[in-house]
């Protein structure tokens, strides 16, 4: 059970007809109140307070229950010197629009609205690590760590996430050509939306990423084949050793394959207080602080972090990072939180990843869809203690389209779990000795949904979504049947009701058809479920937090529900007493 | 093994009769066939059956269906029928349609539009597990009223665990899927199947709660003996009630185990580990005519060790037991299936994914063909209250199978606890006082004092002829006796039977040092560590010392399975090995650990989960040395090089 629903409060229901292309009758909820997020500590909108901001371009939203701000080809500027800062954003663009993120008015972060540009996501023309972009019209939200310059130290992107992904870490930013005024300036070239803009000042003095930048680390190099756990290291031969500002495994490594590399630094903590620190690591790690062993994790597998929270007394302490790579993946980040500050990194400089030989394990579907059952890691990203094991779903599904519209479902659950493009899947941990991990990894970036079933019998349309169904009680999974183009057709039985549900890609999107005939039982379809689901009219939806997008083609016997609870919306289908088919296209 | 026993016997045979003779092989009666197999197609078989076309239909561990043609030629043809499971780990063809076990369901597969490719994979019962990878499932096998039985492996937690209902347990399905457990007390069941009566069977792997290999007879509401499974015997449906709390390290023996607990089934054929095999797995009953002399008796796969081996079976007072003896090894990769073929040739299906194998392939398909002659064997062994009758498949010799000394006969048991396998327990000697060779010609009723229910008696044959001058192909049988005809216990009763291991074993001075030695000075100027990987492994390969230092070595096993680390002589792994495998019976309690110059330094024999710190002085002469786990079936792959410097 989620703590979140034990509270849970149906606050209203927006219901309107569902034909063939429904008009959504929307309905504002008087006493619905969002919640806000407390970790934004300093909302700075509205743009109109011109003690905050200088706007040209810019109006405010109506009819929206946060504050957001509109524009085309619009300018804000700070009218303060940003600093050093912990910037938070949520913007949301259009095919086309180009938004610009300009730190101290002077290193520009560009996010443009069709996420297959290039440069998408760079800072100071440094490429982003990663593609973390959704699509235009879904908002998105940029978290940034900067530094200012100071006399001999220049600017540091400390650290950048783009909807949760990590995109730079501890960038140290070129010199500008001309003198800044250190304002932060926010440009749209064509239209754009924000909301939550926020301002954390970081205290040079006090804040701890201060406190390690201009700092290095001391690394030793080790090699040993066969290296599989760090007990290796006793026997493994010391090769190199050397300074240097990160834990940077690509440049630290003595070679490619079985190497462990040990860092040795000062944490200073800037106060007395509790911190947690995460080790994620590819394959085995662990860490030492003031000679002791605080998070161990060991073995060879893919990412994994392990945490520790403790209370670290005011001052330097001495820690030691060790880690291994035996073959395959390799990838080493650390990260700590504390002190009011957000998740920073730890003399990480971000995620490498070198693929070798799981390569032979990639399922690549070329011309008709893949079909794998295998346990899922789900969700996709779970911190861990020394001693858990993540959370897996043993009924999963995944299916590899070649044009690209990957997703994986729980067929215990009955429970669309992920969608992704890029390369489909690996299937390493499965088949590689006795496939300890029976896991199959999707390959890239997953939008996650939330894991709660996607059918279930209510007692009344106001009644909570349940977390999960009892299974072959209530919930059977029944098997699949594939189309002529190889598409899956999964069938389900919920309290004696057949469910058929079929997915289909089009390359553009990924249809699912869902039919089913209810006889007095209350069945309902969670289509889908966010922070916020959107109608956009002509039976088109978007989904906030996870962000895709739900067009909505068919509806014939069932009502639409657009339920709003505590946590946001969820769009429902209401199933009326007899045969129903409901098709949606799912794009992300 | 038996290659071993059989050189043995020629030398004592020699010895007696100046009269040449030529040693047969398994080779000249069985003859191994090996399929080929497209290059890149990955068949590591989970699963086999053939179809009413006569092709052959088999499930692999990356969850393909593949349908292979012409089986019998140099080309075979394959297809790929199915794909996408949940490594299967079992195939039937029944009705116009597939059936195999995923982890998490029984899936019915059919064809709808008859393409030759899978477009149904229906769900006809599905089960939840907790996503540990010990959670195997196998099956399903079919009954003649079109039930199935399949079956469910325990979870490894350094322990068999069941945390998942029916973990542990064989269950039954209707064809609409109604799903009741069985039988409970299993460990990790990967086969199962019928004798010719039609009764049925399953094959255990030694484990925690099993001493050694076994094949027992499964009726409904019978607990096989791993107690883990008995988390679900308060469930709707359990036809036992039986509660772990009743299970305990103190009985002793399964036999004695058996008085207390009512529902406790013991095994009806136990397979001496190392010896009849490492790791038993399908188990398939031999037709009445086209494979030689032993229809209705039963072939039982072994994994680890690429053979197959051979029961006789009979019922007593109501309860099976039997022997088995040797039958054909040299199979390429670790056998996990075993289907007649349409043409009476036996197909084999292997994979050592995970496991290795005596066999090095990683997976593949063989066939077995009788070539039509008849080896002189031990046709049947039968229990008679005063002895055995052995039956043999030609007629023997009366002068070398009349004659007592020809026949040695021990007796030993396992014990029943919680950990990992069991030495040889309570070995004695049992007395031939008479051979008579019966008027049919091809009998030997032996009589013999000592003989005891709830032992494994051990028949070895030296010198015994047949009428026409062979040797007997195996001249090696363990009879597992249960009962006796007469009822009873005990007669002639010899040895003690408290089911208590042998004495501690006794390792050669200096090899085995677990403390450090005084004149250390409470230090060891090296220290090393190494420890054990799933798949059979060690994490180094490599070793280094310098030459004369003081070292404490520490070896973990985190694996499944037991091991133990043993350092040799250059070059001397592999006959270290061998001698361990050489041991037989006395193997396990001593370690696995041989005596011989070529062994320098050893551990224990570790438990899962458990580690030892040995301490030894480095060689003082620079060089290259070896490291090996000479637990059987291991030194082939688990070993590395020790570097003196």
């Amino acid at each position: 059970m989620k703590p979140y629903f034990r509270f849970s409060l149906l606050l209203a229901i927006v219901s309107f007809g569902c034909n063939s292309v429904p008009e959504p009758r929307l309905v504002q909820i008087a006493d619905y109140f969002p919640e806000t997020d407390t970790t934004i500590q300093t909302n700075l909108l509205p743009f109109s307070d011109t003690k905050a901001w200088k706007t040209t371009g810019w109006t405010e939203a109506t009819g929206t229950s946060l504050p957001e701000w509109i524009t085309e080809n619009g300018t804000a500027a700070t009218t303060f010197a940003q600093g050093n800062a912990h910037i938070h954003l949520e913007m949301k663009l259009e095919k086309g629009s180009t938004f610009t993120v300009l730190l101290q008015n002077a290193y520009p972060l560009v996010l443009h609205g069709d996420p297959t540009v290039e440069g998408q996501g760079s800072v100071a023309g440094i490429a982003a690590s990663a593609k973390a972009s959704l699509l235009p019209g879904l908002w998105q939200t940029l978290d940034i760590v900067f530094y200012a310059p100071g006399a001999n130290v220049p600017a540091r992107l400390f650290r950048a996430t783009l909807n949760g992904v990590e995109i730079h870490s501890q960038v140290q930013l070129p010199a500008p050509e001309k003198s800044s005024d250190g304002f932060l300036v926010l440009t749209a070239e064509g239209k754009a939306t924000v909301r939550n803009i926020a301002l954390t000042p970081l205290d040079l003095e006090t804040s701890v990423p201060a406190l390690i930048l201009g700092k290095t680390l001391r690394y030793e190099a080790y090699e040993k084949d066969g290296f599989q756990l760090l007990a290796n290291f006793a026997a493994s031969k010391k090769v190199n050793t050397g300074e240097t500002a990160f834990m940077d495994i690509d440049a630290n490594r003595p070679r490619e394959i079985n190497y462990g590399l040990k860092y040795f630094g000062t944490f200073t903590a800037p106060q007395t207080g509790e911190y947690k620190f995460l080790l994620t690591s590819d394959d085995g790690s662990r860490m030492y602080l003031d000679g002791k062993e605080i998070i161990t994790n060991d073995g060879a597998h893919g990412d994994e972090t392990r945490d520790a929270t403790l209370t670290v007394e005011a001052g330097e302490h001495a820690f030691e990072v060790d880690y291994f790579q035996g073959e395959g993946g390799a990838s080493l980040r650390m990260d700590y939180t504390g002190n009011g500050l957000p998740m920073l990194p730890f003399f990480s400089a971000g995620k490498t990843s070198v693929i070798q030989s799981k390569d032979a394990y990639n399922l690549v579907p070329e011309k008709e869809p893949i079909i794998q059952r295998s346990f899922l890691v789900f969700p996709p990203a779970q911190e861990l203690a020394s001693d858990e094991d993540p959370k897996r779903r043993t009924h999963g599904i995944s299916v590899g389209d070649p044009s690209g519209n990957h997703f994986a479902l729980d067929a215990g659950q009955g429970t669309l779990l992920m969608l992704w493009h890029g390369a489909f899947a690996n299937a390493f941990n499965m088949w590689d000795g006795r496939g300890n991990w029976q896991n199959l990894v999707p390959m890239g970036q997953v939008i996650s949904r939330n894991g709660q079933p996607d059918f279930a019998v209510l007692a009344e349309e106001t009644a909570n979504w349940p977390d999960s169904l009892a299974f072959n009680t209530v919930w059977k999974p029944k098997g699949y049947e594939l189309n002529p183009a190889g598409w899956p057709v999964f069938d389900y039985e919920l309290e004696g009701v057949a469910i058929k549900d079929q997915y289909q890609s089009t390359g553009d999107a990924l249809v699912r058809t869902t039919t089913l005939t209810a006889k007095e039982q209350p069945v309902y379809f969670l289509i889908a479920s966010g922070e916020s689901v959107d109608p956009q009219g002509k039976g088109r939806y978007v989904v906030q937090g996870p962000g895709y997008f739900v067009q909505i083609n068919t509806c014939k016997g069932a009502e639409l529900l657009l339920r709003q609870t505590a946590r946001g919306q969820e769009l429902v289908a209401k199933i009326k007493p007899g045969k129903a088919e409901i098709s949606t296209a799912l794009t992300w | 093994m038996y290659r071993y026993l059989t050189l043995s016997i020629l030398l004592a045979w020699t010895l007696l009769l100046p009269v040449t003779t030529t040693a047969k092989t398994e080779a000249d009666y069985y003859q191994i066939q090996t399929l080929k197999s497209p290059e890149g197609d990955i068949l590591e078989i989970g699963g086999m059956a053939f179809l009413p076309d006569n092709s052959l239909a088999v499930a692999t561990r990356r969850g393909e269906i593949w349908i292979i043609k012409k089986w019998d030629t140099e080309t075979p043809k394959l297809s790929r029928f199915a794909s996408g499971l949940h490594e299967p780990l079992g195939l039937a063809y029944h009705e116009g349609a597939f059936f195999t076990t995923q982890r998490s369901e029984v899936t019915k597969i059919t064809d709808k539009n008859s393409d030759g490719r899978a477009d149904r994979y229906e769900s006809v019962v599905s089960w939840p597990l907790t996503a540990n990878y010990h959670e195997y499932a196998y099956g399903p096998e079919f009954l003649p009223n079109g039930d199935m039985l399949i079956t469910l492996n325990v979870g490894w937690e350094g322990k068999g665990v069941s945390k998942a209902p029916f973990r542990g347990w064989m269950m039954l399905i209707t064809p609409e899927g109604k799903m009741t457990p069985f039988a409970a007390g299993m460990r990790s069941p990967s086969s199962f199947g019928f004798n010719d009566q039609g009764d049925i069977f399953y094959a255990e792997n030694q484990g925690d709660w099993v001493g050694s290999g076994r094949i027992t007879h499964i009726e409904k509401g019978d607990f096989a003996g791993h107690p883990a499974s008995l988390n679900w015997t308060n469930e709707p449906g359990s036809p036992l009630s039986l509660q772990s709390g009743e299970i305990n390290d103190d009985f002793g023996t399964m036999y004695e185990a058996a008085k207390t607990v009512k529902s406790l089934k013991i095994p009806s054929v136990w397979f001496p580990h190392s010896i009849m095999g490492i790791s038993t797995s399908d188990i398939i009953s031999i037709p009445k005519k086209g494979f030689g002399p032993f229809g209705g008796q039963l072939l039982v796969g072994d994994q680890g060790q690429s053979k197959v081996m051979r029961v006789f079976l009979e019922k007593v007072n109501g309860v099976y037991q039997g022997a088995c003896f040797p039958f054909r090894e040299g199979f390429g990769s670790g056998i996990l299936r075993l289907e007649w073929a349409p043409d009476g040739s036996l197909m084999v299906g292997m994979t050592s994914r995970g496991w290795a194998s005596t066999g090095a392939e990683p997976f593949g398909l063989q066939r077995l063909e009788w070539k039509g002659e008849v080896p002189f064997e031990i046709q049947q062994m039968e229990i008679k209250d005063d002895g055995f009758l052995l039956t043999f498949t030609q007629p023997v010799d009366p002068a070398t199978a009349g004659n007592t000394s020809a026949y040695s006969l021990q007796r030993f048991t396992y014990q029943y606890h919680q950990q990992y396998g069991s030495p040889v327990t309570d070995l004695g000697q049992c007395q031939i006082t008479k051979a008579n060779v019966l008027p049919s010609g091809n009998q030997v009723k032996l009589t013999i004092s000592g003989l005891k229910p709830g032992y494994i008696h051990e028949l070895r044959l030296a010198g015994v002829m047949s009428k026409s001058g062979e040797q007997v192909l195996h001249p090696l049988g363990y009879y597992t006796l249960n009962q006796l005809p007469g009822g009873g216990e005990n007669m002639a009763d010899m040895a003690s039977h408290s089911g208590k291991a042998s004495a501690e074993p006794v390792f050669e001075a200096g090899k085995h040092l677990t403390e450090m030695p005084a004149s250390w000075g409470g230090k060891a100027t090296q220290q090393l560590e190494i420890s054990t990987q799933p798949g059979l492994k060690y994490n180094k390969t490599t070793l280094r010392v310098k030459a004369g230092s003081k070292v404490s070595l520490r070896f973990t096993n985190p694996d499944d399975m037991q091991h133990n680390f043993v350092i040799t002589k250059d070059g001397a792994s592999q006959t270290v090995g061998q001698k361990a495998l050489e041991m037989g019976l006395a193997g396990y309690g001593s370690h696995y650990i041989p005596k011989s110059p070529d062994v320098l330094f050893h551990t224990s024999l570790l438990e899962p989960n458990s580690n030892q710190t040995i301490y030894f002085q480095a060689p003082a002469a620079p060089g290259k040395y070896e490291f090996v786990c000479t637990v059987p079936g291991h030194a082939s792959l688990m070993r590395g090089v020790l570097i003196v410097e």
